[in-house]
């Protein structure tokens, strides 16, 4: 028992939050108390936040944690607690497509298994987690920034404006006029 | 002496003056009254047809195979060009397109009664677009062409038709359009097989282009199975165009409600752009699938003849069994075609300007008499001749003129597509000749009881004879049937070396035979005939 | 680390421009009551114009494709011809925009701004030459366009318009970016040509990872330009949203997206392109015969020309599918004809249109050929150009898809190409048939005009013509906008 803690550590850490993450998720779309929902999204953030950190990727997992664990949750729930949403109760939350959708579903995931059964075994933890530029060795905060800021930095910028547009949106969609 | 012929664009402008005319009517004419427009209108067609005239006697018997042409670049980066040019069955039919208009104008003055302007328009258009397809060198550009000209049709027969026109109308753009689109496909395969080659078929590496010689030229490298899908392509946009059986269902209809102008010239001139592409495009770019599938297009062409001719014989409606009757005649046509020799193919043209002659007679006639009794029921009428004497008179000639008798054109045409077809099989000629008879039956039955017997309807008392206007559109339809049927031979004097050209692509073997058996001897079997 | 070089920003001027523009509106609005909407539409239109001349000017290509920043964007012919397209089909928007926002009362500053930024969105697609920029690009597109769908608040139709197009668009950009993530995750490329040189190995070792990568990215691309079984989201989206936005997502964003996933296809999947071909052929059947089918019964003209502009997406598909020179640049050219032919299609619409959604019933044209000859004439020829009867663009585009799918062997797809599009017919004319066929009644609305809307019209009708009669030019400046091909 020890010994398979030991060996395959990793691998069962990696699959409890991966479990984690899907069952929670699951739950944001399928219970009824808007509360429950929420907490379930934050169950969701934070595992797969641990995923990320797992995978050595520090930076992402405390993003992760702090901008969707932290403050979009709590903007979530604000507008759950402000806004009256008890008559969820009472709307039915999927319509009569179930059997097509369960079929679809069922059959996305047997592919999904399928390529997951098909790929070479590798174990999850021998990739390094230092990440190298120009030779040097550098933390995992530098390397995102060094190409966020050189390769991508203009996709970075055109998700500037995007985040604009998603404001405007929200305003003008919003205002009572 | 100034070389006319040569330095003006006499085609272009022949083509283009009705789309001229239609322009300004609607650019200038916008507030006049409907005669003048129609008086506009029926002067540019005419016009038109004085222009074109000329062209019958500059156009060399001997000379090149195609005059009067004109070549420009177009749409270079396709190879497409606009190439402009006429051989001697490309004559006859344009002259017979600007003629028929001009008829159909004048037959309209007193038919068209509503929304004059843009009947006007439409029939104008139409005119600019049958004379293109039969112009065009270019594949491209004849099809252009060839789709333009459906919608003036389309609304001519959609506006202005009988009571089921909207139905009818959309099902001649339908049909025509189905045919036309897979027509394309057999185009782009040839423009494929010219150039890079398609499918399994190396291409020959030349130019893109579209000419319609160069595929003339290149037919003999055609592999058989590309001439196959080709030929069938074809057949399918030709043959609903014809209009040959199984693809005729839409005729009846279209005719019935067209009106008058517009069955004149759907009969006279449209379905001949069927018989055009065979004999342009599938015999001479296709000749090894033409005789692969010979006994196919025999057999569905006797099949015209007869089925028409029965169907012709029960119908009630005059106009109707007109219809019908096309669908014999046009059959006729197929048959002299596809019996690949000269005297069927001479025939077969031949017929093909006598049916526009004889049968848009007969739809003026018609037309006529509809606008005076608002019925074409057979039934309606009986003892005509009596209150009518000049329109039965003329209704007599241009009857006999469709059955065939001899010294009128249906004989020359119809005698010389059996000596063609005797000469392949006598069964063929015996089945074809068996046509002939149910034609005469039907038409002669039909006269009788429209023309003959007592008057049995009070309102047919007081019809009115022809007045001149009427006189005058059918009049030289008569005089012109007179002629064919009389002295045949300038027509085929200038159909000869077109034949012979298209013979020798079609049926290499039987050119040589020919020449090497009976030398000399192919033009007067054929102007003989008429004599 | 690549080189890196600052100054090639500037060789993205032209996008930079339009967003400043889009900027500059979205300032200009939010001062006061905002800006009338004549003169947003005119500013507009002038940031549009200088975009376009800067594209002209700064982007001039050379015969290689240029890499720009870190090889996140490209800067080739192909590029520059969407880009100008797209521009063309923006301002044409602009111009039929004017009266219906005004009509409606609505805010017009944001509504020209988000045009111009969902027209940025595209410019950077189109030159987009790595999966991430593509994704964000058209993000900014997409978001910007569920806005536009939702624009007329007040009415309900177009609130489920926007919310429709929200939820399925979001959907389908996650299978989008999944499936790139998939490839990425099998390659370790994000970039298209590395990917493409990486892919055949990866397909080895990655086995099965690679087939599901890239069919996630199908499914996401084939959403965008509506093309079935993933085109359920466009009829109800086309009926609810304004109708200049209609016009907008059928001419300006179906053209960017299929030029994404021409450039997805073509350049970072060549590898794949025997497996891809059957999934395109088999989509481009299905989507030309359903379109054409779904729209033969239709009676409201939006919903019609929403069908419409789903079979055609399956007619552009044809030329893809070729894989081959005449197929790329007949997909551009059938592209730049559709984009007039729609956006004038539309106008049409917006001429009869009144509010309530009044005016859109395609017995509401009845007579038109009386009471408005020349419209009627117009509505006429994008009738014809939407069926492909020459003389017309939308005819040589057609000719030319079915050619390249002749010429690459598709037989059977081009056949079913021309008998849907001779079906076409039928539904295309059942609005001939009212304009010149029917007398109006009392009820029929009356055409209301506006100087915009005219210029728009004679603008589409002057262009189809013209596609049609002298295409020699355009087809040129289309083969200059070829990708290299496998």
């Amino acid at each position: 028992m020890i010994e398979l803690l030991t060996q395959h550590g990793e691998a069962i850490l990696f699959y409890a939050f991966a479990l984690a993450a899907v069952v929670s998720a699951v739950g944001v779309i399928s219970l009824r108390n808007p509360m429950y929902c929420a907490l379930s999204l934050l169950v969701t953030f934070l595992a797969v936040a641990a995923l990320f950190l797992m995978r050595h990727a520090e930076l992402l997992g405390m993003v992760q944690l702090f901008v969707y664990g932290g403050g979009i949750m709590v903007l979530f729930l604000f507008v759950i607690m402000l806004v009256n949403l008890h008559r969820l109760r009472e709307v039915r939350l999927f319509n009569e497509q179930v059997p097509i959708a369960l079929v679809l579903g069922v059959l996305l995931v047997a592919l999904f298994g399928w390529v997951f059964l098909s790929l070479p075994a590798s174990a999850p933890g021998d990739s390094t987690a230092l990440v190298s530029l120009d030779g040097e060795v550098v933390g995992n905060a530098k390397a995102v920034a060094w190409v966020l800021y050189t390769e991508y930095l203009l996709p970075f910028e055109i998700a500037s404006i995007f985040l604009l547009v998603a404001m405007i949106g929200a305003v003008v969609l919003g205002r009572r006029d | 002496m100034f070389d006319w012929a040569h330095t003006i664009p006499i085609l272009s402008i022949v083509c283009y003056l009705p789309l001229v005319g239609a322009v300004a009517i609607l650019a200038f004419l916008r507030g006049s009254s409907a005669s003048t427009v129609r008086r506009f209108a029926t002067g540019v067609a005419g016009l038109d047809f004085l222009v074109s005239l000329p062209l019958w006697w500059a156009f060399q018997r001997d000379g090149e195979l195609f005059q009067f042409r004109e070549s420009a670049g177009w749409i270079e980066a396709i190879g497409a060009r606009y190439e402009f040019g006429v051989d001697g069955i490309a004559l006859l039919l344009v002259l017979l397109t600007t003629f028929l208009g001009f008829l159909a104008f004048l037959s309209s003055w007193s038919a068209i009664q509503e929304r004059e302007r843009e009947y006007y328009i439409f029939l104008l258009l139409l005119q600019t677009g049958m004379l293109g397809v039969f112009m065009s060198l270019d594949f491209f550009l004849f099809y252009v062409f060839w789709e333009v000209m459906l919608v003036p049709m389309y609304f001519l027969i959609g506006i202005w038709g009988g009571p089921r026109k909207l139905y009818a109308a959309i099902k001649f753009f339908l049909y025509t359009l189905v045919g036309s689109v897979l027509m394309l496909l057999g185009i782009l395969a040839l423009y494929f097989f010219n150039g890079d080659g398609l499918l399994a078929w190396p291409g020959l590496g030349g130019d893109a282009t579209f000419s319609v010689l160069r595929f003339h030229e290149i037919a003999s490298q055609i592999p058989p199975d590309l001439q196959f899908w080709i030929f069938l392509a074809f057949f399918v946009g030709f043959a609903i165009k014809v209009p040959m059986i199984p693809f005729h269902t839409w005729l009846p209809d279209a005719h019935v409600e067209a009106p008058t102008a517009g069955s004149v010239i759907l009969a006279g001139v449209l379905l001949k752009m069927g018989t055009y592409g065979f004999v342009r495009f599938s015999l001479p770019i296709l000749p090894e699938a033409t005789r692969e599938l010979l006994p196919w297009m025999i057999g569905l062409s006797i099949g015209g003849i007869l089925y028409g001719a029965l169907v012709a014989m029960a119908q009630k409606d005059v106009k109707k069994l007109v219809a019908y009757s096309s669908v014999s005649h046009l059959g006729f046509v197929m048959l002299g075609i596809f019996a690949l020799n000269p005297a069927g193919l001479n025939g077969g043209i031949l017929q093909m300007i006598n049916h526009g002659l004889s049968t848009g007679a007969l739809f003026l006639l018609v037309g006529i008499l509809y606008e005076r009794r608002h019925t074409r029921l057979i039934s309606e009428f009986g003892g005509l001749s009596k209150v009518m004497p000049a329109y039965a008179t003329v209704f007599l000639i241009i009857t006999m003129a469709s059955i065939g008798l001899p010294t009128l054109n249906g004989f020359i045409g119809e005698f010389t597509i059996l000596v063609g077809v005797f000469e392949r099989s006598w069964v063929w000629a015996a089945l074809a000749a068996f046509g002939i008879v149910l034609g005469a039956a039907y038409m002669l039955w039909m006269y009788q009881r429209v023309f003959f017997g007592p008057v049995r309807h009070e309102e047919n008392q007081g019809l009115r004879d022809l007045n001149g206007r009427e006189l005058a559109c059918v009049l030289p339809l008569v005089v012109l049937c007179f002629w064919i049927g009389l002295y045949p031979k300038p027509f085929f004097e200038i159909l000869e070396q077109p034949v012979e050209y298209i013979v020798q692509r079609v049926d290499p073997g039987y050119a040589e035979a020919l020449a090497a058996a009976r030398p000399g001897e192919l033009p007067a079997v054929v102007a003989g005939s008429g004599e | 680390m690549p080189a890196f070089d600052l100054r090639e920003f500037l060789l993205l001027a032209p996008e930079i421009l339009l967003a400043i523009g889009g900027l500059a509106l979205l300032l200009a609005g939010s001062v006061g009551r905002g800006v009338p909407g004549r003169v947003a539409a005119s500013l507009s239109l002038f940031f549009l114009v200088a975009t376009a001349l800067l594209v002209l000017t700064v982007e001039e290509v050379g015969p290689e494709p240029r890499l720009i920043l870190g090889s996140s964007f490209v800067l080739d012919g192909f590029a520059r011809f969407f880009k100008l397209v797209i521009l063309a089909g923006t301002a044409l928007t602009v111009l039929i925009s004017v009266r219906f926002v005004d009509d409606g009362a609505y805010r017009a500053g944001e509504y020209h701004a988000l045009l111009l930024l969902a027209t940025t969105g595209m410019m950077f697609m189109v030159g987009g030459f790595n999966l991430v920029s593509i994704w964000i690009a058209l993000e900014l597109m997409a978001l910007s366009s569920y806005i536009l769908a939702g624009y007329f608040k007040r009415e309900t139709r177009s609130n489920e318009a926007a919310l429709k197009y929200f939820v399925l668009g979001a959907l389908s950009s996650a299978i989008l970016l999944y499936g790139a993530s998939l490839l990425y995750g099998a390659t370790g490329e994000l970039r298209l040509d590395l990917l493409a040189a990486a892919l055949p190995e990866a397909m080895v070792t990655g086995r099965l990872l690679v087939p599901t990568g890239w069919l996630m990215l199908s499914v996401g691309l084939l959403f965008k330009v509506a093309a079935v079984p993933f085109h359920v989201w466009t009829p109800d989206v086309y009926v609810g949203a304004p109708t200049p936005v209609t016009a907008y997502l059928a001419a300006a964003s179906k053209t960017a997206s299929f030029a994404i996933l021409v450039r997805i296809f073509v350049q970072g999947l060549p590898t794949l392109l025997p497996d891809w071909q059957i999934v395109i052929a088999a989509v481009a059947s299905v989507t030309m015969i359903w379109g054409n089918l779904a729209a033969l019964t239709q009676t409201n003209v939006k919903r019609m020309l929403a069908y419409s502009s789903i079979a055609h997406a399956g007619y552009v598909l044809l030329g893809l599918l070729a894989a081959s020179v005449i197929g790329l640049w007949s997909v551009a050219f059938y592209l730049l004809a559709y984009t007039f032919i729609t956006l004038g299609a539309f106008a049409m619409v917006v001429v009869l249109e009144r509010r309530e959604y009044a005016g859109e019933e395609v017995s509401d044209y009845a007579g038109l050929a009386r009471r408005a000859p020349w419209l009627a004439a117009a509505m006429l020829v994008f009738l014809l150009a939407l069926t492909g009867i020459p003389p017309t663009g939308g005819f040589v585009g057609k000719v030319y898809l079915f050619a390249a799918a002749v010429e690459a062997g598709w037989t059977w797809v081009a056949v079913i190409g021309v008998l849907t599009s001779a079906i076409s017919l039928y539904y295309y004319f059942s609005i001939a048939v009212q304009m010149y066929l029917k007398e109006s009644t009392r009820d029929t609305p009356e055409p209301l005009g506006s100087p915009a809307l005219t210029a728009a019209i004679a603008t589409c009708v002057v262009a189809t013509l013209v596609l049609g009669l002298f295409p020699g030019p355009f087809i040129e400046f289309a083969q200059a906008a070829g990708l290299p091909l496998p």
